[in-house]
């Protein structure tokens, strides 16, 4: 049986929103892929564990994002070596802002990042800025499709050369509202601001990340379940329709 | 008063009357919006106008119960009140229970009257400019439905900032020590301060709930280990400055619940000993703010005693309903932390195997963004359950949400008719079912109940 070791991290103050459904679903797939998987934790002040297959990390509020940027900054080489040999990552919202090269919270406050995606987060651009609310559906890269979500970020995220977004806009604003961009990927790393939570809705995303990590570990692919997953389907097609009928 | 104004009012008065007759429980709101649209500084006027003392209620959780309850025990002792208390509680809301007291010349029908208002977390600072009360009473903070509030640091940082000023010197604010996100907005205020909480050992070792806010001191540490009794909610303390939870002077101890009564005494008084109908540690502190305000305004422990042993079921909140011989209780959830809470005062009737239905809805009432039932911890009440009917706009969601949550069998039925049926029929005879309602959700199954059962609307109490 193939094993998968997790990497959470910051679960305590990155919480915001309901992303440990990501976890939920992560673990329901793998069992149905007959892979088990350990999930590990990392705390401000905590060693960056070794033999890491997967990485996980969400949002929190402005203020918990500051508390978090300086421990991160001391891992940031190390994961952006793991990217670069194929690492999945999946950062969501404040985990997505701070995985780029920086988040400017305010005209004195900016918060540097990891780097990992060329791309500036900027919360408030103007007087008159609002926050971007509401379900999204975007066409997403590497096949995945239609991905949902909701989404409720006021930064502006935008990308530079080095990376492509993770899709493209079909309903709702993304990443700045102008560009109809949506998040980014590079090499594995997948950066967004959907939640809702992402992977419980979008089953084959899940399939995707855990697909990466076997194959970066163990060399091959491994074959997804044929039979169709009624309750997944349901919650997924109901999305799609509800969110384009919107 | 004004000729306009006065025809204005006069107007909406009748608009109201007309609403009540044909429209049952619904429209509270209603004539509250007209007016709000033609006379936009109609909030002032309630402050220049208004004789007697105004209270406003505010927080995430428990102030459509807290604002009702505190009506029980003033108005049966003789005061008359003028409150919002059927949850409308944006300024429509409030203008509408002004209008309730004006007869139709505009004109306060009782002159001593004292007005208790629930006022939603958002709009509380521009109220309270407005209405300059004589008591705010903060209950908690918890995240809630963040699609229409943004962060809740927004929230706190904007009460903090009206709540600073020495505007209100004179007014008298009720706080709940227990929540530390309350904390700077209390040592900041100019007025009055009155603190309660929870002194008892007995709760402090309960399991952590999965989702909590975090909260960092001013010294810039994060504020995790202390003794919690739910969420956020406890005996915090920092552990490098001297930044701790102010004690009490109205606290609840010796709590203790079966499957009917919650008891618990207010300062460790036996003789002031009190048996509730409300479940829940979270009903703990509903009682415990509008026991507060109670004393605060020199009514006798004894006279709330009376008023509490009296209590009238509060619209949607642990309301009961027989049909067909089984006891159906509405629990209102909105949010991860109330559906923690219930979940658990659920876990604690241990009696029997839980028949529930849970409706979830996403329109703007309920917060559009259903995610949160993924910080709710849900898998603590998996085992239990006999029966679960899922139902709702987005019940093929809260499906995925208990699949995962390891629960497989359930009947999915967004019907209401036949989700009750469902629930109804599986459930044994002479059983308890528990309803599990978003508040959208909760506005449709009461209506349907109370005509299946055969009570009574609401605001007809
Ligand atoms: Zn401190």
């Amino acid at each position: 049986m193939y094993s998968l070791n997790i990497l959470h991290l910051y679960p305590d103050i990155l919480n915001l929103y309901a992303d440990r459904g990501n976890i939920l679903a992560l673990q329901y797939c793998a069992q149905k892929i007959d892979v088990s998987i350990n999930i590990k934790y990392l705390f401000i002040g905590d060693e960056f564990p070794a033999d890491i297959d997967l990485i996980l990390i969400g949002g929190g509020q402005d203020q918990d994002q500051e508390h978090v940027s300086l421990d991160l900054i001391r891992h940031g080489s190390k994961i952006k070596s793991l990217v670069l040999e194929n690492l999945p990552v999946l950062a969501v919202c404040g985990g997505y802002q701070l995985f780029g090269k920086s988040y400017q919270l305010s005209k004195k406050k900016i918060l540097e990042g990891i780097g990992i995606f060329d791309c500036v987060s900027i919360a408030e651009p103007n007087l008159n800025h609002e926050r971007f609310i509401g379900e999204i559906l975007i066409n997403a890269q590497n096949n995945l499709g239609s991905i949902i979500g909701f989404e409720n970020h006021s930064a502006r995220t935008y990308l530079g050369a080095q990376v492509e977004p993770f899709g493209h806009i079909v309903k709702g604003f993304g990443n700045n509202g102008v560009d109809s961009t949506e998040g980014a990927i590079f090499h594995n790393a997948i950066g967004t601001y959907l939640h809702g939570p992402i992977l419980p809705r979008n089953i084959k995303l899940t399939y995707f990340l855990l697909n990466c990590a076997i194959k970066r570990k163990f060399g091959s692919f491994v074959e997804l379940p044929s039979e169709n997953d009624v309750i997944v389907d349901n919650a997924y097609n109901y999305g799609v329709n509800y969110i384009l009928s919107k | 008063m004004n000729l306009i104004k006065y025809i204005i009012l006069s107007k909406a008065i009748f608009l109201k009357q007309l609403l009540r007759f044909f429209v049952l429980g619904g429209g509270t709101a209603l004539p509250g919006l007209f007016v709000e649209k033609f006379v936009p500084h109609i909030l002032n006027d309630i402050a220049n106008n208004f004789q007697g003392k105004i209270i406003v209620i505010s927080g995430t959780n428990g102030k459509t119960t807290v604002t009702n309850t505190l009506v029980n025990i003033v108005s049966s002792n003789g005061i008359p009140v003028i409150s919002n208390n059927a949850g409308s509680n944006l300024h429509r809301g409030i203008i509408s229970a002004y209008l309730d007291a004006l007869n139709n010349f505009g004109k306060f029908v009782k002159n001593d009257s004292m007005m208790i208002l629930e006022v939603d977390e958002a709009i509380l600072a521009s109220t309270c400019k407005k209405l300059k009360p004589s008591i705010i009473m903060l209950l908690n903070l918890f995240r809630d439905q963040l699609d229409r509030y943004g962060e809740i640091d927004t929230i706190r940082k904007n009460w903090l900032k009206e709540f600073s000023l020495s505007y209100y010197q004179n007014t008298h604010l009720i706080v709940n020590t227990d929540d530390y996100l309350l904390s700077e907005i209390s040592k900041s205020f100019s007025g009055e301060v009155t603190y309660y909480g929870i002194e008892d050992s007995s709760l402090e070792n309960n399991k952590v709930d999965h989702t909590i806010e975090t909260c960092y001191c001013n010294c810039g540490i994060k504020i995790d280990k202390f003794a919690r009794y739910y969420g956020h909610l406890g005996k915090w303390k920092c552990i490098v400055c001297d930044n701790q939870r102010t004690k009490p002077q109205i606290y609840a101890s010796n709590i203790q619940q079966d499957n009917l009564n919650l008891k618990f005494d207010i300062n460790d008084r036996q003789d002031q000993e009190l048996k509730l109908l409300n479940l829940g540690v979270f009903s703990v502190y509903n009682y415990l703010a509008a026991i507060t305000a109670s004393l605060f305004l020199n009514i006798h422990f004894k006279q709330i005693a009376h008023a509490l042993s009296q209590e009238k079921q509060i619209f949607g909140r642990q309301e009961t309903f027989l049909v067909k011989n089984k006891t159906i209780k509405l629990f209102l959830v909105k949010n991860p932390i109330g559906l923690n809470q219930v979940i658990q005062t659920l876990n604690t009737l241990k009696k029997k195997k839980l028949n529930i239905l849970f409706a979830l809805n996403n329109q703007i009432e309920d917060g559009i963004d259903v995610s949160w039932i993924y910080d709710a911890d849900i898998e603590m009440i998996v085992s239990g359950l006999k029966n679960l009917v899922i139902s709702g706009d987005r019940a093929d969601d809260l499906a995925l949400r208990f699949t995962l949550g390891g629960r497989k069998e359930f009947i999915v039925e967004k019907n209401l008719k036949n989700s009750i049926d469902f629930i109804i029929d599986l459930s044994a005879e002479d059983s308890e079912i528990y309803l599990l309602l978003t508040y959208s959700a909760m506005m449709k199954y009461r209506k349907y109940l109370v005509k299946i059962s055969g009570g009574k609307p609401f605001w007809a109490n």
